[in-house]
């Protein structure tokens, strides 16, 4: 954890010394420093998602809609990154399309969920 | 990999900031533009391999896309 707080503010410094003369470079160590902690991160969500589907097997057939779950998170993990790596760089159009559409995806991702709670709910009345 | 990504980033950033003032003073400002034109694409270049790799690796633990 002290590693990544310290790779976050040494790459803040680093890039705000770089922003004065170049914006490219500095918003260029902005994203080597998210990638990296996305790459520690990646390390530790490994972990979580094998006892996630180790607990898929004890659900047997709706085991789908654990698929569609992680589906989902990592649908709003890419979108929040690089729309936040967007709006950080001043443009704030493109981050917010970026969010939209990964709402959108969001959606169409859980149709399946939506279709097969209406065909219990059909079948119970 | 991890943090002296960081410092070559930043070497690079500084080294083409420093080349582009000496160019623009002494009158040649196309080329501090192709200077930090070339900074940028090494640095890209640098940078995208990682991001492939662990946009591939996310795609892949939550077996989306």
């Amino acid at each position: 954890m002290i590693k990544v707080a310290v790779i976050g503010i040494i790459a803040v410094f680093l890039a705000m010394a770089v922003k004065k003369d170049q914006q490219e470079f500095a918003m260029l160590i902005i994203l080597a420093a998210s990638l990296i902690i996305l790459g520690l991160a990646l390390s530790k969500i490994d972990d979580v998602i094998n006892v996630i589907h180790i607990a898929e097997d004890y659900l047997g057939n709706n085991s789908v809609y654990i698929g569609i779950l992680l589906k989902m998170v990592g649908i709003t993990y890419v979108a929040e990154f690089s729309s936040n790596l967007c709006r950080d760089a001043g443009f704030g159009a493109v981050g917010n399309q970026i969010e939209f559409f990964g709402k959108v995806m969001i959606i169409a991702v859980s149709m399946p969920v939506i279709k097969s709670l209406l065909q219990t709910i059909s079948e119970i009345l | 990999m991890t943090i002296n990504l960081i410092f070559k980033i930043a070497a690079v950033g500084i080294l083409v900031s420093v080349l582009g003032q000496v160019l623009k003073h002494s009158g040649r400002d196309e080329q501090a533009f192709l200077v930090s034109l070339a900074g940028l694409i090494l640095v890209l270049l640098w940078i995208v391999p990682y991001i492939e790799d662990l946009f591939e690796t996310v795609q892949r633990l939550f077996s989306m896309g």
